[in-house]
């Protein structure tokens, strides 16, 4: 008689193997599902509940340092913004959600830069009477099927001389139980201008500007404790993209602020999460290389720890790096006339530069009371500086323009 | 994406970086709006 224990053993064996190999899958999830505010599930599970959200932000930049300023108000902008967001069920396989966005800005902005008597760039800023109110309104909505989703969105956000409508669509696929999803999405935006009359430019004109962007990400849980997820996006600008309130200082003249009308953007994000069970604390660690086709490189490198405590308090602090080459038009003034159909821009945000910011944040959970809600309240600082000395290459002449900011907001969110 | 665990936080960063940044995309790019100032 064959002797069929070894295989019997290996059977009892494989089954334990397997066994076991299925009680790490579902622990993974369990683990990523538990730590769901740190290590958010890849497989996006549909809201169960409605939940109402509303957060006050106010922005306010640094005043002018005198020594860069020539002309106009040392007062930068500040900026307050009302967020409230609605999401929940509407069916067993779709949620809803809208979100409203009021902003209420004041201050003044950079006009143009132009040389000091030893040639250094100083700038003139507008009067501090720029005013200005932008409202956002977003609708979206997502349908669950077993193993995939499919996300719809639409938008519009107007201001005073601005319109923007856009929609966007999406679906995201999960693999090998849920451990891999993988995401495409589309998106579309249409932008009116409608320039303000200044001294200047009396008579503006309406011009358009229209943004088509694609996006393909992979998300993956590498063990029970991380998870990874990539990112790349492309996104092609066409229209009027230059800003219609700058002026370019050239050969001692000042003229419009005058950019391409087509630019291509190229984005890899990659994203990293690591929950510490331990110590119940979670590391988020964020990469992002940015090229375009008007000659800008960025990296950006954010670091955040996600620290639980008492279960109900979460304090999350956080830095971020940021460094950018200067597009290829662009100049603090430009010295000499140009040439036909060279393009020409001063905008701080087109030079080389590089910023840190840090910011902290506090949230507490109170869960069931009172009226039987979960309730969450959240609170947080930051602080942005940027300079060129910041920067990843040298830089010989920064833009006087540069802004350092500040960033109080408060959260208030409500789940039924 | 679900990866920014607040998405108001996220979404209003995505905003600011928008408007003050000479690059944006990838991920949580928030909200239109011209962003000049």
């Amino acid at each position: 008689m064959r002797d069929l224990r070894p295989q019997n053993r290996a059977a009892r064996r494989r089954a334990r193997h397997l066994r076991r190999s299925l009680r790490e899958r579902k622990g993974v999830l369990a683990a990523l599902t538990a730590s769901a505010m740190f290590l958010p599930g890849l497989a996006r599970a549909q809201e169960e509940s409605w939940s109402v959200d509303y957060s006050y932000s106010l922005y306010s930049e640094d005043d002018v340092d005198s020594s860069k300023l020539n002309a106009g108000s040392a007062e930068r902008y500040d900026i307050d913004t009302h967020l409230l967001s609605l999401r929940g069920p509407i069916t067993g396989r779709m949620d809803f959600g809208i979100d409203l966005v009021h902003e209420t800005m004041s201050g003044a902005t950079p006009w143009f830069v132009e040389p000091d008597v030893n040639g250094d760039p100083v700038l003139v800023m507008t009067g501090a009477s720029v005013e200005d109110k932008r409202t956002d309104f977003n609708g979206h909505g997502t349908y669950y099927f077993d193993t995939a989703r499919l996300n719809l969105q639409s938008g519009y956000s107007t201001e005073d001389d601005y319109s923007a409508i856009n929609v966007g669509f999406g679906t995201e696929h999960d693999f090998d139980e849920k451990n891999t999803t993988l995401s495409w999405a589309l998106g579309i935006s249409m932008d009116e201008l409608d320039p303000t009359p200044t001294a200047t430019n009396p008579n503006p004109d309406t011009e358009d500007k229209r943004t088509i962007s694609v996006m393909a990400g992979w998300s993956q849980v590498i063990d029970r404790s991380s998870a990874f997820q990539a990112i790349l996006s492309y996104q092609n600008g066409s229209g009027f993209l230059s800003d219609p309130y700058k002026l370019v200082s050239v050969a001692g003249t000042n003229v419009a602020d005058n950019r391409p009308d087509s630019r291509n953007q190229f984005a890899l994000l990659t994203r990293y999460r690591r929950h510490f069970p331990s110590v119940t604390g979670t590391m988020h660690l964020d990469y992002r290389f940015y090229y375009d086709d008007w000659d800008i490189i960025s990296h950006t490198i954010e670091l955040a720890w996600y620290q639980t405590l008492f279960e109900v308090l979460t304090i999350t602090p956080s830095v971020r790096y940021y460094s950018q080459s200067q597009a290829d038009f662009y100049g603090p003034y430009f010295v000499n006339a140009l040439g036909a159909g060279d393009y020409a821009s001063s905008d701080y945000r087109l030079s080389p530069y590089g910023a840190i910011s840090g910011k902290l944040k506090v949230e507490t959970r109170i869960s069931d009371w009172p009226f039987h809600t979960s309730w969450k309240l959240g609170a947080s600082y930051e602080r942005y500086q940027s300079s060129g000395s910041l920067a990843l290459g040298s830089v010989d002449v920064e833009n006087p323009g540069l802004v350092d900011f500040n960033v109080i907001m408060v959260t208030l969110s409500a789940r039924f | 994406m679900a990866w920014a665990p607040d998405p108001h936080e996220a979404a209003f960063e995505g905003h600011v970086f928008f408007s003050k940044e000479g690059s944006t995309l990838g991920g949580d790019a928030g909200g239109g709006g011209c962003g000049c100032n």
